[in-house]
C-alpha cells in the first residue's frame, strides 16, 4: 500500500519547489517534482532593447545572477556579430566576475544550503569565541532559523560538530568576501554591472586588482584548510551517501570561462570543457542540434465523436501540449552541474581537473566512480571551488595594462544569436532572435530545467526524481534521506520555471476530421 | 537586563532571492550576529521564517508561518521579498498545502500582513512591482503597499526598494523598529535617511558632467549620461555607501545607474543604455 | 460578426507550428471579409486586440491520443484558470480565459506526427494542410 507524502516548500534551495513521494514499504516507489512559481520574464523581455536582456535576465536568479548575464552577454555578442571579437582584457576580467560565483556558490552550498542536514546546530558544549556566541542563542525560547528542523539523524561527535558548526559562521563571511571580489570588477553583487555585450565596463587599475588578490588568498585559505577537510569529515560519517540519489547518470556541460576568444562556444577551450558523459566514463563532445525537449504530462483529458460515428477518442492522454519545457539531449535525462562538469573535464582528462580528482578520491579512498551520488557532488563542488581559486590569479596576472575592455558593435536590425555557459548549478543557455533592432523573441534554458525536469513523454523521469526513486526512507515525518538528495542538486527554481502538469482543457465535444 | 525578543517572518513570493544574498553580504553588522545575537543591546530578533537558510522543510515550516498569525500575533516583523502575484487567482505563485490544495502566495501574505506588527516590502519587486511587474506585467504582480489596500489592511509598512537592495537599507530601518520609532519616510514609504538622496548630487564623476565631459563608450572617463545613465532621477545613497562593504559600485566600476530604487524600475529606466532624451539642457 | 483565425505553435518545432502554416496558407485562400487571419506563432498573445471579435477560431497542434494526422475541431470545451504551461510565456489559452469572455472560441488542430527540432511541417502534416483549409472554409461560411 503506498503512501503519498508532499513536501512544500522545500526550504535551503533558491525559489520554491515541492516535491511529491509516494511510499512503499519504506521506499520511494514514484517522485514528483514541481516549480511553483511563474514570472513571465521571457514575456517581460519581448520588445525591449537586445542590450537590457543582459540585465534583465539577471534577475531571474539573485543566487546566480552571473551566469545569466554570461550567457546572455554570449548571446547578444553573437547576434552582434562580435563574438570572436571580444579583448583579451575583456575576456579574462568576464572570467574572474563569473568564477568568483561560481567559488561563492561552492561555499554557500555546502555551508549553509546543505550542511544543517547533517550538523546539529545544538550539540555545543565550549564556550569558545567561535561558538561560544551559539551557546547562547540556545538559551533562547525561540530558536529560529535552526529549529523546527528535520529530526533524528545527526551523528557528529561533539567535537566535529562545534568545528563544523564554527566553520558554518566563518562560511558566512567567506561567501560575503567571494561576493566582495566579484564586485571588484562587477560592480556589485547580486545584479552586477561589469558585463556588457562585446566585453567590459570596467577599466581594472592596480589598486583594485590588489583588492581582488587580497580577498582570492582569503578565501583560497579557507576553502584548502577548513571547505575540504568539513567535506571529507561528512563522507566519513556518512559514507552511504556514496550509494544513494545516483539520479539519471548521464551528464551534460556547455563548458565555461574561455580559455581562447574564438569559435563556436560549444567548441571553443573552456576550462570547465563542454561535452557529455555517462557512468562509463567516456567523454563524447556535445552536438548543441541533439537538444529536444519532452513534452509533459496531460493537457487534455476528453472525448471526441466522429459525426454520426460512435468513435471516441482516449479519455486521459498522456502527452502535454505544445511549447514545453524538459530539456532531453538524444531524447535522454542528463544531469548538470558540478558533478558533471567534474566528470566531463574527468572523462576527457582534461587538466587540472583530472589530477585533482584523482588526488582527492585517493585521499578519501574511494572510487572515482562513486562520485555519482549524493556525496559526489558536494566532492565535486569542493573540487571545483579550490580549482577555480587558483586560476583567477593565472588570470589576473594575464591582464593587461593597455588594450580595449569592449569591442564595438552596432545594434543589428534583424539578427538571431545563442549563448552557452554553466551556472554553478549546470548548463546555461539563451537563444534571441531580434527584429526591428528589438527582442522579438528570448529563451533561457536553465540548469535546474535539465535537473528537476518532470517525465517526458515515455513516461521517464527527470534527473531529480530518477535519483529518489529507489530511496529509503526511515522515517516518513522526517524524510531527512529526501531532502539530502533534493539538497545535492542545488535546486534553482527562479530559473527552471514552471510546472506543467495541469489539466486546463477539458474537451467536450470534438468532431474528428 | 531582560532580553526582549522580535519575531521576524521573511516571506518570498514572486522574487529571485536576491534581496536574500545581499542582505546575507551584510558587512557593518555581520550576519553571524544579526542571526544569533543581540540587534541593540537588550533586543533580537528571531527569524522564525527566513527560507533561504532555515533548517525545516515542509509542513513544520508552514506550521510557523501559521502559529504566528495565532501566537505572535501583532509581535512580528513581516518582511516581504518579491512582488505579489495575483494574476489566475493567485495560481502564479504557491506555497505549502493545506488539506491537498496548494495556497497561493497572495493568501499567506493577507494572513500574514493582517496579523504583524509592521510590512517591511524588502527589493523593489515587494515595493514597486519591479522586474516581474514590468511591462506586460503577464502575471498580476502587486506591490505590498497595492496589496494592503485591496486587502483592506491597515499596518505601518516601510518599502526598502532596490535590485537588490543594499544590506545597510535594512537593517538600519529594522534597528530603527526595534528601538520602537518610524523611520521619517518619503513620500514612496522610502527612508530618507537611505533614500533621501539623489544620486546624480553626490557622484564623483558630477564634475564631468558640469564641466560637459562625458563617457561615449564603455570604459571611458567622464560622466556616463550619454551611455545611459539614469541618476538624476535615482534617489539612493549609493555614491557614498557604495557596495559589497563599500569596495564598488556601479558608477564606479563605470557602469551607468539603472534607477533600480525607483517604483517604475525597470521601464522607467528602459533602454538602460540610451541616454532620456527628455532631460533639459543637456545631450 | 467578425471571427478572428489565430494560429499559434512553435514553428521551429515541425508538427507544433501547425498552426501557424495552415494559418499563412488560409491567407491565401479567399475567405471572407469579415474574416481576419493572423499567424501568430510564438508572439506576444497580449499584442491581439480581441474584443474586435466576437468569434475566434484557434489553429494549433493539439494531443488528444488519437491516430496521428489527425484533425480536430473542438466546439465545445472548458478551460479552467491553472498555471500556465510555457515555460516562456503565458499560455493563449490561459489569457483567453479571463481576456475573452464575450467571444466564442473554437480549437482547431492536428495530432502531431513529430515535434522534434525542424523549420517544416513533417511530410504527413503537410498532406493534412488541404483538408483543413477545406474544413475551415466550409465552417467559415457555415458562420461557425
Amino acid at each position: 500500500m503506498s503512501k503519498k507524502i508532499v513536501i512544500d516548500p522545500i526550504t535551503r534551495i533558491e525559489g520554491h519547489l515541492k516535491v511529491e513521494l509516494h511510499i512503499e514499504n519504506g521506499v520511494v516507489v514514484d517522485a514528483k517534482s514541481s516549480g511553483l512559481l511563474f514570472r513571465g520574464l521571457e514575456t517581460i523581455l519581448k520588445n525591449r532593447d537586445p542590450r537590457d536582456a543582459n540585465q534583465i535576465t539577471q534577475r531571474v536568479c539573485g543566487v546566480c545572477p552571473q551566469a545569466h548575464a554570461s550567457a546572455s552577454s554570449m548571446c547578444l555578442d553573437d547576434a552582434f556579430g562580435v563574438r570572436d571579437s571580444i579583448p583579451e582584457n575583456a575576456r579574462l576580467i568576464r572570467n574572474l566576475i563569473h568564477s568568483s560565483n561560481h567559488i561563492h556558490n561552492s561555499i554557500l552550498h555546502f555551508y549553509h544550503l546543505a550542511l544543517l542536514d547533517y550538523m546539529d546546530v545544538t550539540n555545543v558544549k565550549t564556550d569558545n569565541p567561535q561558538v561560544g556566541i551559539v551557546l547562547n542563542f540556545l538559551k533562547r525560547e525561540e530558536k529560529g532559523p535552526f529549529i523546527p528542523r528535520e529530526e533524528g539523524d545527526f551523528r557528529f561527535p561533539v567535537e566535529i560538530n562545534q568545528r563544523l558548526l564554527s566553520n558554518y559562521l566563518k562560511a558566512l563571511d567567506m561567501r560575503r568576501v567571494a561576493h566582495e571580489m566579484l564586485a571588484v570588477f562587477g560592480g556589485k553583487m547580486p545584479h552586477s554591472c561589469g558585463i556588457v555585450p562585446g566585453g567590459v565596463n570596467t577599466r581594472p587599475d592596480s589598486g583594485r586588482i590588489s583588492n581582488f588578490l587580497g580577498r582570492v588568498l582569503e578565501v583560497r585559505d579557507f576553502i584548502k584548510n577548513d571547505y575540504w577537510e568539513d567535506v571529507k569529515t561528512l563522507v566519513k560519517f556518512y559514507p552511504e551517501y556514496l550509494e544513494i540519489g545516483a539520479g539519471c547518470k548521464k551528464f551534460l556541460a556547455f563548458g565555461a570561462f574561455d580559455l581562447e576568444g574564438k569559435g563556436d562556444y560549444l567548441e571553443r577551450k573552456r576550462f570547465h570543457p563542454s561535452g557529455i558523459t555517462d557512468e562509463k566514463l567516456q567523454w563524447e563532445p556535445l552536438n548543441g542540434k541533439n537538444i529536444t525537449e519532452s513534452v509533459h504530462s496531460s493537457w487534455y483529458e476528453g472525448k471526441t465523436t466522429y459525426p454520426g460515428d460512435g468513435q471516441t477518442c482516449p479519455k486521459r492522454v498522456k502527452d502535454g501540449y505544445s511549447w514545453i519545457k524538459s530539456p532531453r539531449y538524444n531524447g535522454r535525462a542528463y544531469e548538470v552541474g558540478p558533478l558533471a562538469r567534474t566528470l566531463i573535464a574527468y572523462a576527457r582528462k582534461s587538466e587540472p581537473v583530472y589530477s585533482l580528482v584523482e588526488s582527492r578520491m585517493k585521499e578519501i579512498s574511494v572510487d572515482a566512480k562513486k562520485l555519482i551520488s549524493v556525496m559526489g557532488r558536494h566532492i565535486s563542488r569542493a573540487i571545483e571551488a579550490q580549482l577555480l581559486i587558483e586560476e583567477t590569479i593565472s588570470w589576473t596576472k594575464a591582464i593587461k595594462e593597455t588594450g580595449d575592455y569592449v569591442a564595438a558593435y552596432q545594434l543589428p536590425e534583424e539578427s538571431t544569436g545563442a549563448g552557452f555557459s554553466e551556472a554553478a548549478r549546470g548548463a546555461v543557455g539563451h537563444w534571441i532572435k531580434i527584429k526591428n533592432r528589438k527582442i522579438q523573441n528570448y529563451q533561457i534554458i536553465s540548469p535546474s530545467t535539465w535537473n528537476m525536469s518532470p517525465k517526458d513523454e515515455n513516461g521517464n523521469p527527470g534527473p531529480l526524481e530518477q535519483s529518489l526513486i529507489g530511496t529509503k526512507v526511515r522515517n516518513e515525518e522526517n524524510p531527512v534521506e529526501v531532502l539530502r538528495i533534493v539538497r545535492s542538486f542545488d535546486p534553482c527554481l527562479a530559473c527552471a520555471v514552471h510546472i506543467l502538469d495541469r489539466k486546463n482543457l477539458t474537451v467536450k465535444n470534438c468532431i474528428l476530421i | 537586563m531582560e532580553t526582549k525578543n522580535y519575531p521576524v517572518i521573511w516571506f518570498q513570493a514572486a522574487g529571485c532571492t536576491g534581496c536574500s544574498v545581499s542582505i546575507l553580504n551584510t558587512s557593518s553588522f555581520k550576519v553571524k550576529h544579526l542571526l544569533l545575537d543581540e540587534l541593540v543591546p537588550g533586543k533580537y530578533l528571531s527569524f522564525q521564517f527566513q527560507p533561504t537558510i532555515m533548517a525545516g522543510s515542509g509542513e513544520k515550516v508552514i506550521n510557523v508561518l501559521k502559529r504566528a498569525v495565532d501566537a505572535e500575533k501583532e509581535k512580528y516583523i513581516l518582511i516581504v521579498e518579491g512582488a505579489l502575484p495575483f494574476g489566475e487567482n493567485g495560481t502564479y505563485g504557491t506555497i505549502g498545502e493545506d488539506n491537498g490544495r496548494e495556497i497561493p502566495m497572495v493568501e499567506r501574505f493577507e494572513s500574514l500582513a493582517r496579523n504583524c506588527f509592521a510590512v517591511v516590502a524588502l527589493g523593489d519587486c515587494s515595493s514597486f512591482g519591479g522586474i516581474p511587474g514590468a511591462c506586460p506585467n503577464p502575471t498580476g504582480i502587486k506591490s505590498v503597499e497595492q496589496s494592503l489596500k485591496d486587502f483592506n489592511i491597515d499596518k505601518p509598512f516601510i518599502n526598502i526598494p532596490g535590485c537588490p537592495p543594499h544590506p545597510d537599507w535594512l537593517i538600519g530601518t529594522v534597528t530603527t523598529l526595534i528601538l520602537g520609532q518610524m523611520p521619517l519616510l518619503d513620500d514612496l514609504h522610502r527612508p530618507k535617511e537611505f533614500y533621501g538622496g539623489v544620486i546624480h548630487d553626490n557622484c564623483p564623476r558630477r564634475g564631468d558632467f558640469d564641466a560637459g565631459r562625458f563617457a561615449r563608450s564603455f570604459g571611458e572617463e567622464g560622466c556616463l549620461y550619454l551611455l545611459g545613465c539614469k541618476g538624476h532621477f535615482a534617489y539612493a545613497d549609493c555614491p557614498t555607501r557604495q557596495w559589497n562593504s563599500g569596495i564598488n559600485w556601479c558608477i564606479k566600476n563605470g557602469a551607468p545607474c539603472l534607477a533600480c530604487v525607483e517604483p517604475d524600475f525597470p521601464d522607467g529606466a528602459c533602454p538602460f543604455y540610451e541616454k532620456l532624451k527628455d532631460f533639459p539642457k543637456i545631450g | 460578426m467578425k471571427t478572428l483565425i489565430l494560429g499559434i505553435g512553435n514553428t521551429l518545432r515541425q508538427d507544433d507550428g501547425f498552426g501557424v502554416h495552415l494559418a499563412e496558407a488560409l491567407k491565401k485562400e479567399n475567405l471572407p471579409e469579415n474574416v481576419e487571419i493572423l499567424p501568430l506563432g510564438t508572439e506576444d498573445i497580449l499584442s491581439v486586440a480581441f474584443e474586435k471579435f466576437q468569434k475566434i477560431v484557434i489553429l494549433d497542434c493539439i494531443r488528444l491520443g488519437g491516430e496521428k494526422g489527425t484533425l480536430y475541431f473542438i466546439d465545445d470545451f472548458t478551460f479552467s484558470c491553472d498555471t500556465p504551461v510555457s515555460s516562456h510565456q503565458m499560455h493563449p489559452l490561459s489569457y483567453l480565459a479571463n481576456q475573452a469572455k464575450e467571444q466564442k472560441v473554437f480549437l482547431f488542430g492536428i495530432e502531431p506526427y513529430s515535434t522534434e527540432w525542424g523549420q517544416t511541417l513533417t511530410p504527413k502534416a503537410e498532406k493534412r494542410i488541404p483538408d483543413a483549409i477545406e474544413f475551415i472554409k466550409k465552417e467559415i461560411r457555415k458562420c461557425l
